[in-house]
């Protein structure tokens, strides 16, 4: 099968929205398949990072930025009061994004090698 | 492709790391679950608050419930009978205080490690050995027995037969209330949406049974009657026999915690007390203990009490009511303000409701809640309403015995096994859980209770028999007037307490609800004489229970409900408790009703208040209430000032007369922008310790096998009454306990006042620099009401904003902030919509939401709010929810 190869902006569309897609799921360990698919897809090692990292991110900022919008005085006293682990969530999302694009790219890598 | 096949693998072990679940908080995917936005601990938010509009289905519900979600969060509750009412209730305990239920229900039952690990070990073990759940379990017994109208072999007095009925309708209502709060935990489980608590310590709560809600009853009986004072009394008692004689001892031990005391006053007055025969007595019994043995135990008591022990410290309340003769309304007003810690959140969950009776009748009534119990504690429907006090019954003695070597020990002349129960406790490890298998040991008294080789069983009446105080409370409910609830208290067992009670029809009263264990000689004979004082201190201290003449309680002869000392309607036209003494010695059982009491100055004050408001304007009204509830002066200073003026008469020290025209200029109001607040309250606690503490410290250096800690001991000396020492001050200055015994000198009262005001000084100066004008009162008495995992999150606990008041004060928040007015209502029986309430926080336990601690400002400025009773959801003022409740 030929998949074409994607640069960083697509890839980082690819992951956020398959990335806020499963989040529905509520079972954030399904996040790995986004930055997998984000890796497999990606042209390069640093398009792979970048938009693994970043896709995840995006995407749960993306559902703290709807649940705010739908609760913001009780959303911004939380944040008042755990902004630390505002960031820490997102750093550890982005982290689980980017080891996870990075696997499917060396995933994908391995298995595009050239045949004899 | 080397490369590709090294940082696959790696990859892959980085993802296995992230995603390997481990039992710390910090593990990366501990951390991802938390922060995940649609199930970690923002899913809290989203039950931060009702919605607008809701409809929630309920399975097991029988009829369409409406519940209205006022501006402050309480949610007034429309249901057409108690079963759906209390069904919704569970539902709407569980949606804002689940957490604190649970971790209620886990201290009971000894289960608190396995959420918190080995820090609650001890606390666990602690509560295991007394038994609370044991308590719960027997108390459901019991409800069980009345409904099938069997006879109780411990209460034979009580005609099970009368409250058959009552009982079934009881135990259905529990029952109805468990399935509330089980499908709330369902409904957030669904929309991972339990409280934040529940994800930072990583579980899950189990289902609620209406075991739990006696258990949640057990554990607010254990804050207000589980206390080891006898053993306390035990330890000074004996260490004063032990360096100065029996004689001396005694003396010196009676004069600080006298059985009467010199200067008190009662909550009845001459010529108002009901009276009733009593039999002759014998001489207490004489004891002979490891008293390091039994301070050992004291500290595992303290320690455990500490954990999270929502009543535990704060031994105090007010209530009064005054009738309609001295009221503005010409009806009476009603009011309480129970003292208990200052929890994050609150002891309390306000609710009103309207509903159908069994009998069809409309119930409107309104009031708090324990979360845990699907009944109203206190409050008012539209005909009665009530408060309660501790009346600090003494529900607890200790039993010492003879032991073998075989571990038997001796009981009426013969060798007994102790019976033995093996419990496991599990306990959260960093891999898991550990189990552990611990025995408890019981005589025919209680369990046994074990430190440094000393053994005592504790026969604690929560633990040993069940009681019908669920059955009263739901009865209170019913009430039609002031009579019927008197006759409802007869059902009110224990935590015995001053129950106030008014009605709409100007019938007002007051009785000490509860029943007494009635102690006797193994004749019959009662170990309690009034006639005798002294025998008053054969239930304060622990008893031989090896001994021929052992006492015990008897069960067939409980001083019951009906025979508490009870006024209806006193001439005087009002009744004040503040757990002061009740009555005094014309009452035969005046000292089998309590341990103690508390100092008489927040009786006397509002007593003094009341009587001030009807000489000035005729009559008291509403606003007259709040101000008494709010008032801050503080008795203690107009006792003592005048003595410490004394004390420094010829004095020269300037920083010392400065110091004293502080106090010379203070109104004695304990507000936090003033200086002599802060140097009085500083000086009374030195004056304790130089008064008290020298003769314990020699005692623990000098008598063999004493030995206290000091925290023991600084807590000892703080506890002694203060009444005591102005009795002493004032009546005996050249008592003993004055002269300080590393001194040669032989000091009197003031040569210690003197002393003890030139070392606040000096402690002062230390503390807070040299300027004095520094010294506000604000700076060290701020509130500080913390949430069980405050310790650890911060951001739980409440603000810790300047407080005023101190204990002692009729607005008790006392020295450390974390103990006062739980709760104040003011019932107003003319029209009952113009009540006020308010509480220590707010309704919620959710730390997002806006009800988190919207009244707690208010109520520290002396606010309320409206405590109306409206008839109809539409007639809710400032409603923000209306939801309906539908079967499914």
């Amino acid at each position: 099968m030929i998949v074409k190869r994607l640069g960083a902006l697509s890839c980082l569309l690819v992951v956020f929205v398959l990335g806020a897609a499963l989040e529905l799921t509520r079972t954030w360990q399904l996040l790995v398949i986004a930055g997998v698919v984000g890796g497999i897809l990606a042209k390069s090692l640093r398009a792979a990072a970048l938009s693994g990292f970043l896709g995840l991110v995006i995407a749960w900022g993306a559902h703290f930025l709807v649940h705010y919008a739908s609760m913001p005085t009780n959303f911004a006293m939380a944040f008042s009061y755990l902004s630390m682990f505002l960031v820490i969530g997102l750093v550890l999302a982005g982290l689980l994004g980017l080891i996870s694009a990075l696997l499917g790219y060396f995933a994908a890598s391995v298995l595009r090698r050239p045949t004899k | 492709m080397r490369k590709s096949i090294v940082g696959l693998v790696l990859t892959a072990v980085l993802i296995a790391v992230l995603l390997m679940p481990l039992p710390s908080l910090f593990a990366p995917s501990s951390l991802l679950s938390l922060s995940d936005p649609l199930t970690g601990m923002w899913g809290s938010v989203l039950t931060a608050r009702y919605p607008p509009q809701g409809r929630v289905v309920l399975p097991g519900l029988k009829d369409r419930v409406v519940v209205v979600v006022d501006g402050y969060g309480v949610p007034h509750v429309f249901a057409k009978s108690e079963l759906d009412f209390a069904y919704a209730l569970g539902y709407l305990h569980a949606r804002d205080r689940l957490f604190q239920m649970d971790l209620q229900r886990r201290l009971v039952d000894g289960r608190l490690s396995e959420v918190l690990g080995e820090a609650a070990y001890e606390a666990d073990l602690f509560y295991r050995v007394v038994g609370l759940y044991r308590g719960a379990q027997r108390s459901l017994e019991l409800l069980q027995k009345v409904a099938r109208g069997e006879r109780i072999d411990y209460y034979p007095q009580l005609n099970a037969a009368a409250i058959r009925d009552d009982a079934k309708e009881l135990l259905e209502m529990l029952d109805a209330y468990s399935k509330g709060v089980n499908a709330a935990i369902e409904e957030m489980k669904r929309e991972n949406a339990l409280p934040i608590e529940f994800k930072l310590l990583g579980y899950e709560p189990e289902k609620w049974t209406p075991l739990d809600c006696l258990k949640i009853g057990r554990l607010v009986a254990w804050g207000l009657t589980g206390t080891f004072a006898d053993l306390e009394l035990y330890l000074i008692c004996s260490a004063l026999v032990a360096r100065y004689g029996k004689e001396v001892g005694t003396r010196l031990f009676l004069e600080v915690l006298p059985i009467d005391r010199p200067i008190d006053h009662f909550i009845v007055h001459e010529g108002e007390q009901c009276l009733h025969p009593v039999d002759p007595a014998d001489p207490p019994v004489a004891v002979s203990l490891k008293c390091s043995a039994v301070a050992e135990l004291l500290e595992w008591y303290s320690r455990a009490s500490s954990m999270l022990a929502p009543i535990k410290s704060a031994f105090a309340s007010n209530n009064w009511v005054v009738g309609g003769e001295l009221t503005d309304t010409g009806k009476p007003i009603l009011c309480n303000d129970p003292h208990l810690s200052l929890t994050v959140p609150p002891v309390w969950y306000e609710v009103h409701y309207v509903v159908e009776g069994p009998g069809g009748e409309v119930i409107n009534a309104r009031g708090v809640t324990f979360p845990g119990i699907g009944l109203m504690i206190i409050g008012c429907n539209q005909y009665v309403g009530w408060g309660f006090t501790n009346v600090m019954a003494d529900h607890m003695d200790f039993y010492y015995y003879k032991w073998n070597d075989k571990g038997q020990y001796l009981y009426k002349g013969s060798w007994r096994d102790v019976q033995r129960v093996e419990e496991v406790i599990r306990v959260k490890t960093s891999s898991g859980y550990q189990e552990r298998k611990v025995t408890l040991n019981f005589t025919v008294h209680g369990p046994v209770i074990e430190r440094g080789g000393e053994k005592f069983a504790m026969c604690w009446m929560g633990e040993r028999y069940g009681s019908l105080e669920s059955l009263a409370l739901y009865k209170y409910a019913h009430a039609k007037s002031a009579h019927e609830f008197l006759k409802f208290t007869y059902y009110f067992q224990m935590p015995p307490q001053n129950h106030v009670f008014a009605d709409v029809y100007g019938d007002f009263g007051w009785r000490a609800a509860g029943w007494y264990p009635n102690r006797t000689y193994p004749n019959g004979t009662r170990a309690v004489d009034v006639s005798r004082p002294e025998t008053a201190l054969i239930p304060r201290l622990p008893i031989n229970g090896s001994s021929e003449d052992v006492v015990e309680w008897n069960v067939r002869d409980w001083i019951d409900a009906n025979e508490a000392p009870t006024l209806w309607n006193p001439e005087r036209g009002y009744v004040v408790t503040a757990n002061n003494r009740l009555i005094g010695r014309e009452y035969p059982y005046t000292y089998e009703l309590a341990w103690t009491f508390a100092d008489y100055y927040r009786a006397y004050r509002i007593d003094q208040l009341i009587r001030e408001s009807i000489a000035q304007k005729g009559k008291i009204t509403v606003g007259d209430m709040g101000r008494i509830q709010n008032d801050v002066f503080f008795v203690p200073a107009e006792v003592f000032i005048p003595e410490i003026e004394k004390a420094l008469q010829g004095v020269t020290d300037e920083r010392l007369l400065k110091a004293l025209g502080y106090l010379k200029g203070w109104n004695r109001f304990m507000l936090p922008d003033l200086v002599a607040p802060t140097i009085f309250v500083k000086w009374l606690q030195v004056f304790k310790n130089m008064t008290f503490a020298d003769e314990f410290v020699e005692i623990n250096a000098t008598v063999k096998g004493f030995k206290i800690t000091r925290g023991q001991l600084r807590d000892l000396v703080q506890e002694i009454p203060t009444s005591s020492i102005e009795a002493m001050v004032k009546l005996n200055p050249k008592s003993k306990w004055f002269d300080d015994v590393f001194t040669p000198e032989v000091e009197d009262a003031y040569a210690v006042i003197r002393k003890s005001f030139e070392a606040a000084i000096r402690a002062l100066e230390k503390e807070f620099g040299s300027d004095m004008d520094n010294w506000k009162f604000g700076r060290i008495h701020k509130l500080n009401a913390k949430h069980a995992l405050g310790g650890v999150f911060g951001w739980l606990n409440y603000p810790a904003w300047e407080a005023w008041g101190w204990s002692d004060c009729v607005n008790n928040i006392g020295a450390a902030g974390a103990s006062g007015p739980s709760w104040r209502e003011i019932l107003n029986f003319k029209d009952l919509d113009k009540s006020l309430c308010v509480i220590p926080g707010g309704q919620s336990g959710n730390p997002f939401s806006e009800h988190y601690y919207d009244q707690l400002r208010m109520w520290l400025d002396g606010k309320y709010k409206q405590m109306s009773f409206p008839m109809a959801p539409e007639q809710v003022e400032g409603a923000k929810s209306v939801l309906e409740f539908v079967p499914r």
